[in-house]
């Protein structure tokens, strides 16, 4: 054999390595996106806010006087009631259709039909020009690649997976890197751009708690926490009488809630404080946590208030005279601007003083006389949905 | 004929040894474009079943990951740039280094006319089936699938000769029905060949780069046996 390269050849070699190395260099340069413990400013993109779930969005600077509908967006498939979603100058309403409409005009700008309930969580990406909208609905969990213009999107990959929660009303968390999914049956986190299943342990059907790398879920009897990367679990306390049915990691413990009772736990599960009430709400609605406070509904004999307590050692600071909503499951006042945001007992939306729980606004009920979801507030507006509109409230 | 068909193709291939490094020098290529896409952030799947072999008559070099469709919508520029350079150097590789084999071992000089031609024979790998195939369309869909295989063995080797495709397809179908049974057997072989590299999850890039190199060995040697 005698075979000595030809011009061509070698010609042809040193295009396959041109053509390489950018592929390379392209592929070296990629990093994921950075986990957060507080979203980006002018964004609510989780239920509960942020991966802890605390319903405290610092950044907003929503209404403290008076204020009026500025717009609304019928759209009669986004029940059961679930608190909206804001992301990149977009409110999203999620129930069986998903849609999205331009926070400041009320424009649609996604129309995204489905044949299941969903709950979803929006996460950025080092790789798609927007961001993912993450679908669970029990069933089955999908990324929707938002769209430029307005349009349906573009569902990237889709899951089966095990869940009792078939209503999908268990929302996803997310961190910005990782995606947390409880469907009663299977706790799974994802890896949001590829879908890869990081791991999955059995569920427990809370909203999970993701903060410090940890997933906590409670289940109705233990408190449980898994190393988010791995899912070794690192965390099992059973509260000293307590049956939490929700859960908001803090610093250096946790805030559960067990039915009427809000209470403060060590990270040893050991109780800090508690704060009984007499009355019963018939499922488990959430806390809102500050760095100095914990906002809650409170059961009352003939009524419900919003209950302020102090976080370092549980006293009460007031009960609200605006009387809110029971809320539906892991819904809770929203915390924003030195307010708080719920959803009235006479069907509008009221606004009561952080610090005193004064009264500042309420709406009249201009929602059909359905009840609605619990508050988001994000940039200058407060938002909310009815299962069959959108409604955005602003001030002037 | 057939075992004697076989018999050169090995032959023809013991005078050739630089077309088997060739081969499996492509073979590692795509293997690694493989790896460096199996590894990107961009959602890919799998691409390991019965369809990962389509049914075209050039040779294949059996790439195990691919993007998803929907996967590529809405990426940033750089990286949609990135993903379709990726997808057209795998192309490229396996159309370039098919062609150079059939040039190769039929003895002729690879023009760029015929190069072209050729490649347009992997464009029906690009057709994926709108449905879920049933057994019964399994079954018939492999059956035409090897009758036309079988008819067109031999074209991918006039392409690279130069003759265009309305001269080439009656010469293949001509030529092939002189010896249908030895076509046949030899279509079999190349085919389950390609099967089995598509089903081989580790290095099946590796493994359908062999079976690509006998491929274009039989056919040459069909040819020289028809001439």
């Amino acid at each position: 054999m005698n075979w000595s390269p030809s011009r061509r050849g070698m010609l042809s070699l040193c295009g396959g390595v041109v053509g390489v190395v950018p592929l390379w260099s392209v592929y070296e340069r990629y990093k994921p996106p950075t986990r957060y413990s507080t979203p980006p400013p002018g964004s609510w993109p989780v239920h509960g806010y942020d991966p802890a779930g605390t319903w405290h969005n610092p950044y907003a600077t929503a209404p403290r006087t008076g204020v009026r509908l500025r717009w609304r967006v019928r759209d009669r498939a986004l029940e059961p009631l679930s608190p909206v979603l804001v992301g990149e100058g977009t409110v999203y309403g999620i129930g069986v259709d998903i849609v999205g409409v331009d926070i400041v005009t009320g424009e649609p700008t996604l129309t995204h039909r489905s044949s299941d309930v969903s709950r979803g969580a929006l996460v950025p990406s080092a790789v798609y020009r927007n961001e993912s909208l993450i679908l669970s609905s029990g069933a089955a969990i999908r990324a929707l690649t938002l769209p430029d213009d307005p349009g349906s999107g573009t569902v990237r990959w889709n899951h089966t997976v095990n869940g009792t929660d078939t209503d999908g009303l268990v929302p996803p968390v997310t961190d910005g890197r990782d995606v947390v999914i409880d469907t009663g049956d299977e706790l799974a986190v994802v890896e949001p751009t590829e879908g890869v299943v990081r791991w999955r342990r059995s569920g427990s059907g809370s909203r999970p708690s993701l903060a410090h790398g940890t997933v906590y879920t409670v289940d109705g009897e233990q408190l449980r926490g898994f190393d988010v990367e791995t899912g070794d679990q690192t965390t099992a306390v059973q509260p000293s009488g307590l049956l939490p049915d929700s859960v908001v990691a803090i610093p250096d413990g946790f805030i559960v809630r067990d039915g009427g009772t809000t209470a403060c736990l060590r990270a040893d599960g050991s109780v800090c404080w508690r704060q009984s009430s007499t009355g019963h709400l018939p499922y488990a609605s959430a806390p809102a946590v500050t760095d100095e406070a914990v906002y809650a509904v409170v059961p009352e004999a003939d009524g419900r208030s919003i209950g302020a307590y102090s976080l370092s050692d549980g006293r009460e600071r007031w009960r609200s005279a605006l009387v809110p909503t029971g809320l539906s499951a892991f819904q809770a006042p929203a915390v924003a601007n030195e307010a708080v945001y719920f959803p009235t007992a006479d069907g509008g939306v009221g606004a009561v003083d952080a610090a005193s729980g004064e009264t500042l606004w309420q709406t009249a009920a201009p929602f059909d006389d359905r009840p609605i979801s619990a508050i988001i507030a994000a940039g200058e507006g407060v938002y909310c949905s009815d299962g069959r509109s959108i409604y955005a409230l602003g001030v002037g | 004929m057939g075992s004697s068909l076989i018999y050169d193709a090995v032959h023809r291939l013991r005078g050739s040894p630089e077309t088997v490094a060739v081969g499996l020098g492509a073979g590692l290529f795509i293997q690694g474009l493989d790896r460096l896409l199996q590894e990107s952030p961009i959602a890919h799947m799998a691409a390991r079943s019965f369809s990962a072999a389509p049914p075209t008559v050039s040779v294949q070099l059996i790439s195990q990951v691919t993007f998803s469709r929907p996967a590529l919508m809405g990426l940033e520029p750089t990286w949609q740039l990135w993903a379709l350079w990726l997808l057209l150097l795998e192309y490229s590789v396996t159309i370039g280094c098919g062609g150079w084999l059939f040039a190769r071992l039929r003895g002729v000089s690879l023009s760029p006319k015929g190069l072209v031609r050729y490649g347009l024979l992997t464009v029906p790998s690009w057709i994926v089936l709108p449905y879920t195939p049933g057994p019964v369309w399994t079954a018939l869909s492999t059956t035409i699938t090897i009758c036309g295989f079988a008819l067109l063995f031999v074209l991918p080797g006039l392409l690279i000769e130069g003759i265009p495709f309305s001269r080439a397809i009656p010469m293949s179908v001509t030529v092939t029905r002189r010896s249908w049974l030895s076509v046949v057997g030899a279509t079999l072989v190349v085919l389950g060949g390609y099967q089995l590299a598509a089903m081989d999850t580790r290095s099946g890039p590796m493994l359908s780069a062999v079976v690509g190199v006998v491929h274009a060995s039989l056919v040459a040697g069909f040819l020289a046996h028809t001439e």
